[in-house]
């Protein structure tokens, strides 16, 4: 298991699908590559000797690292793109806060005498040269004392000196360089227990179990061997004294987990995995302990901490499984850190920084662009704000704000500027109760796997059964019997196939799957998609492909494709600076991919005035050459000579100057390449369906696969709402589906199927809904992943099985009440690792016949 | 067999070493990034002239 990276794991290289429906592409002119990020300069290239650059970004930092002598770090990685280094604005004063002591220490620094120490999240981390880079932060300035960089958990921690550099420097170091820290707290759970210091307990409850194992098996040699020698007699009862005290130490260190959970559980009225095993925990214990006590034999001390031994590396295991996958659930990371904070309304001017932790109810935040609120707010001034709410409601349209109304924590501001009180402080927005809501449902979902609840229901149902049975059939002949029979019945009865089977097979596979581009968000996830019978897709941006600029061209008044006029350029150049429209970043991307946006002489001079977006029209651009209007053919009104053909897979944005059209450009939306192949494999076996916001003749792209799949439901003019109760409404009907979306629009629906499979376009995406992540280029090998999940399951239900066979085989012997220690001891670890091996090798089998097929998208850092 | 039991002894008492050696490096972290330090000591070369560098990947 070697992919390990934070949210999201999207591979940074490029993945190359297979696809046999892929047409030939014409070969572009070479485009240089940058020297520092490895992107191509589509925009502009800078030269300074035999380098090129993309950007001033770039180059800034290229000097910054020559100038301190650390060029090795371009010698290290030359091909992994580093576009996530790529700066936009670097703002290092956001970082000022940082110097006050309280924020410090909500971040996590740590003081000691005259040094202090810090532990940053940079998810800009990407590749060696970066570990390189961030371990050599010390050459930047004297005061740093050190650094090291975890490229698993993309992190550098950096000892300094408080009184040589402020902490905001450091900040300011790591942004300059292309790494910018997130200003974050570090992540805990309920019970205030960080990931780290969770996994470090386990790995000491591993090694404590490891060891008293090892021991007490030794110790327990001469009984093994039926050595019944005079001295060995003799040296017994030290034996058994340090047998007992090893075991005390697995049982009270090693084994406590499994005693809190199951009393958590039994709280809550649930049975959970825990019980059984806490049960036989015990009864080994106490059995042995009278054994020992009244001297009637060795106890089965090696049996007790070889079963907690194991359990513990099952458990292990799954953690070094998952701990590339983190899909971050805590609230606190999407919401701001700090806020700033004004005493008027009106007061623009000198707002304070504070803590979003701090905050109280009544103060007044002012919230810039491109910033995220940060708790529930009641507008109050409000300057051409525009927020968009995609995160929380899903609906994927901006929307202007007036004063007096109320706006959510966690929606971002993508236009204008406001000042707002605080009406609910962050632990009580709306945000914050959709989390619990969602992390409440997920918790349901965990404890209540199909397979995992009726096995361990009936588990425990029948091992206390024939427990009791066994008993009361001794009962009459023999107490002591009657007893050892049901101590026994107990101590063999162990649900290993659950507890290791299981989670062995789905970490596998899950891993697995990773490697080959499809992320899930726990084992859990894996099993629910075994047993899919219904996909539901979303239209735009999952089964059409939105990014690609081969689809815009440019027709002029007459209706024929040409050259974008130089006035129409500048004015989506111009545009596209003021205003993140879709269609002006598309059209302004396609100009520059052709490059007909590269030449200044060729521009139109115009200056931009004001600009307005009207939702769900188009925009109103005033220049000093007049009015524009960029939008939809009724909202730019002019009278239109030519023919407007609207292509079955296409959208036209027209372009108006005052009342006379200049053109349009056509957006085509074509399908996915591969998709009708993929669509075909699935509908053989579950039920499709399409949801699209666009009306039927907008959607007509669909055609083709109607045709091909008769049975394909398309639902056409679906709002936001109406998705979600489609889902509702499967899911009512006891359907287990899986909803594939973009993420944004489709956010309710994607949290109400059994699955949320968000597609994500190459970047970094993050949808609190999404149970499973897909690159778009991995999409088409959906039918693959599900054949896989599916023979999987069947694969460790066969595994089940076994264990089940080993069970019986144990219960006939306890139930007869002998049950020899060394029996024990041999048989309960065997039975549990080859059922372990089976279900792994079962896994890997099915992974080289079903996946091998799919390229990989290994993300470990390479040399 | 008093030999035994101080041997016995002894072996434990080494062992414990290791255990506790173990539990100080396990809570110190030093079993938590696996990557790194693999990565890391490639890294760690002195700068070497272009030339040589070139010859040394052929």
């Amino acid at each position: 298991m070697a992919s390990t990276f934070l949210s999201p794991p999207i591979s940074t290289r490029e993945p190359s699908v297979v696809d046999i429906n892929q047409k030939s592409k014409p070969i572009k002119a070479k485009v240089p590559t940058c020297h520092h990020c490895h992107d191509r300069c589509i925009d502009e290239v800078i030269t300074v000797g035999e380098y090129h650059f993309c950007c001033n970004g770039c180059l800034a930092v290229y000097n910054l690292i020559s100038a301190h002598d650390l060029c090795d770090y371009y010698d290290i990685d030359h091909t992994r793109s580093r576009a996530s280094l790529r700066l936009g604005r670097v703002d290092t004063a956001q970082y000022a806060v940082l110097d006050k002591a309280e924020v410090a220490l909500g971040l996590g620094l740590m003081s000691r005498g005259e040094e202090a120490s810090i532990r940053l999240v940079c998810p800009a981390i990407t590749c060696a040269s970066c570990l390189f880079l961030l371990d050599n932060l010390s050459k930047f300035n004297p005061a740093i004392l050190s650094s090291r960089a975890d490229f698993a958990a993309k992190s550098v921690t950096i000892w300094f000196r408080p009184d040589g550099i402020q902490l905001s420097e450091v900040a300011g170091i790591l942004a300059k360089l292309g790494y910018p820290p997130l200003l974050q707290p570090p992540t805990a759970d309920s019970q205030g227990q960080t990931d780290r210091t969770a996994s470090r307990a386990l790995l000491k409850r591993l090694g404590l179990a490891g060891f008293c194992t090892s021991n007490i098996m030794m110790l327990s040699f001469p009984a093994y061997l039926g050595l019944d020698q005079l001295l060995l007699r003799q040296l017994q009862p030290v034996f058994t004294v340090l047998s007992v005290l090893l075991s005390i130490m697995v049982v009270s260190y090693s084994a406590w987990p499994y005693y809190t959970k199951t009393w958590l559980n039994m709280r809550h009225g649930q049975l959970s995995v825990d019980f059984p095993i806490a049960l036989a925990i015990t009864t080994l214990l106490f059995r042995s302990l009278v054994e020992v006590g009244f001297q009637t034999g060795t106890g089965y001390f090696d049996s007790l901490s070889g079963l907690i031994f194991l359990l513990l590396i099952g458990q292990w295991m799954q953690t070094r499984y998952y701990e590339g996958l983190s899909f971050g659930h805590q609230l606190d990371q999407f919401l701001p850190f700090t806020c700033q904070v004004v005493s008027g309304k009106d007061d623009y001017s000198a707002p304070i920084t504070r803590l979003v932790s701090t905050l109280k109810l009544g103060e007044l935040v002012l919230i810039r662009i491109g910033e995220t609120l940060p708790a529930d707010l009641k507008v109050i001034s409000a300057q051409g704000a525009m927020i968009d709410n995609a995160y929380i409601t899903g609906e994927s349209d901006a929307i202007l704000v007036q004063e007096g109304e109320e706006v959510w924590a966690g929606a971002k501001l993508v236009a204008g500027s406001l000042i707002g009180r605080v009406d609910k402080l962050p632990q009580l927005s709306y945000l914050a109760q959709l989390w619990k809501r969602a992390n409440q449902s997920s918790d349901g979902k965990q404890h209540s796997t199909p397979l995992a609840e009726a096995f361990v229901r009936w588990f425990v149902l029948i091992t206390l059964g024939i427990a009791l049975l066994s008993a009361a059939y001794w009962l009459s002949t023999d107490t002591g019997l009657a007893i050892n029979a049901f101590t026994s019945v107990l101590m063999v009865a162990c649900p290993c196939a659950l507890t290791l089977a299981m989670p062995f097979a789905s970490g596998q596979a899950v891993s697995l799957l990773a490697s080959k581009g499809l992320y899930l968000k726990n084992g859990q996830v894996f099993e629910w998609l075994a047993q899919l019978n219904q996909i539901v897709f979303d239209k735009t941006g999952t089964l059409t492909d939105m990014g690609q600029t081969d689809g815009i061209s440019w027709y002029n008044q007459a209706g024929i494709k040409s050259d974008v006029p130089a006035l129409v350029r500048s004015l989506i150049s111009l545009a596209s600076t003021a205003n993140n429209h879709p269609a002006l970043l598309a059209a302004c991307k396609y100009l520059r991919c052709c490059g007909q946006g590269q030449d200044p002489a060729a521009l139109k001079q115009i200056h931009l005035l004001h600009i307005q977006q009207l939702v769900g029209q188009g925009l109103v651009v005033s220049t000093d050459h007049g009015l524009f209007r960029i939008g939809g053919m009724e909202f730019c009104g002019g009278v239109w000579q030519g023919q407007l053909e609207t292509p079955a897979d296409g959208s036209v944005v027209v372009v108006a100057q005052e009342e006379t059209i200049l053109g349009y450009f056509l957006f085509r939306q074509p399908l996915r390449p591969g998709l009708l192949m993929m669509m075909k494999q699935l509908a053989s076996a579950f039920a499709l369906s399409v949801s699209t916001g666009d009306s039927a003749a907008g959607a007509s792209v669909l055609g083709p696969i109607q045709r091909l799949i008769p049975s394909l439901s398309v639902l056409f003019n679906q709002k936001p709402e109406d998705k979600w109760i489609y889902i509702k409404k499967l899911m009512e009907a006891g359907n287990t589906v899986l909803m594939v979306g973009d993420g944004l629009n489709d956010g309710p629906a994607m949290r109400t199927a059994t699955i949320a499979l968000a597609v994500t376009q190459g970047g970094h995406q993050f949808n609190p809904a999404a149970d499973a992540l897909v690159s778009d280029k991995a999409l088409v090998n959906l039918p693959s992943y599900l054949s896989f999940a599916k023979s999987t399951l069947k694969m460790v239900t066969v595994s089940f099985w076994l264990s089940l066979v080993y069970n019986a085989i144990g219960l006939s012997m306890a139930v007869s009440g002998h049950l020899s220690p060394m029996v024990a001891a041999f048989f309960m670890p065997l039975s549990s690792l080859s059922v372990v091996a089976l279900a792994v090798i079962l896994t890997r089998w099915q992974a080289k016949r079903l996946l091998s097929t799919i390229n990989d998208y290994s993300t470990t850092p390479t040399n | 067999m008093e030999a035994m039991i101080i041997l016995i002894l002894i072996s434990l008492t080494v062992a414990i070493g290791f255990l506790i050696a173990f539990l100080r490096s396990a809570g110190s972290g030093q079993f938590e990034d696996m990557i790194s330090p693999a990565v890391r000591m490639l890294g760690d070369d002195t700068p070497q002239p272009p030339a040589q560098t070139e010859t040394n990947q052929q």
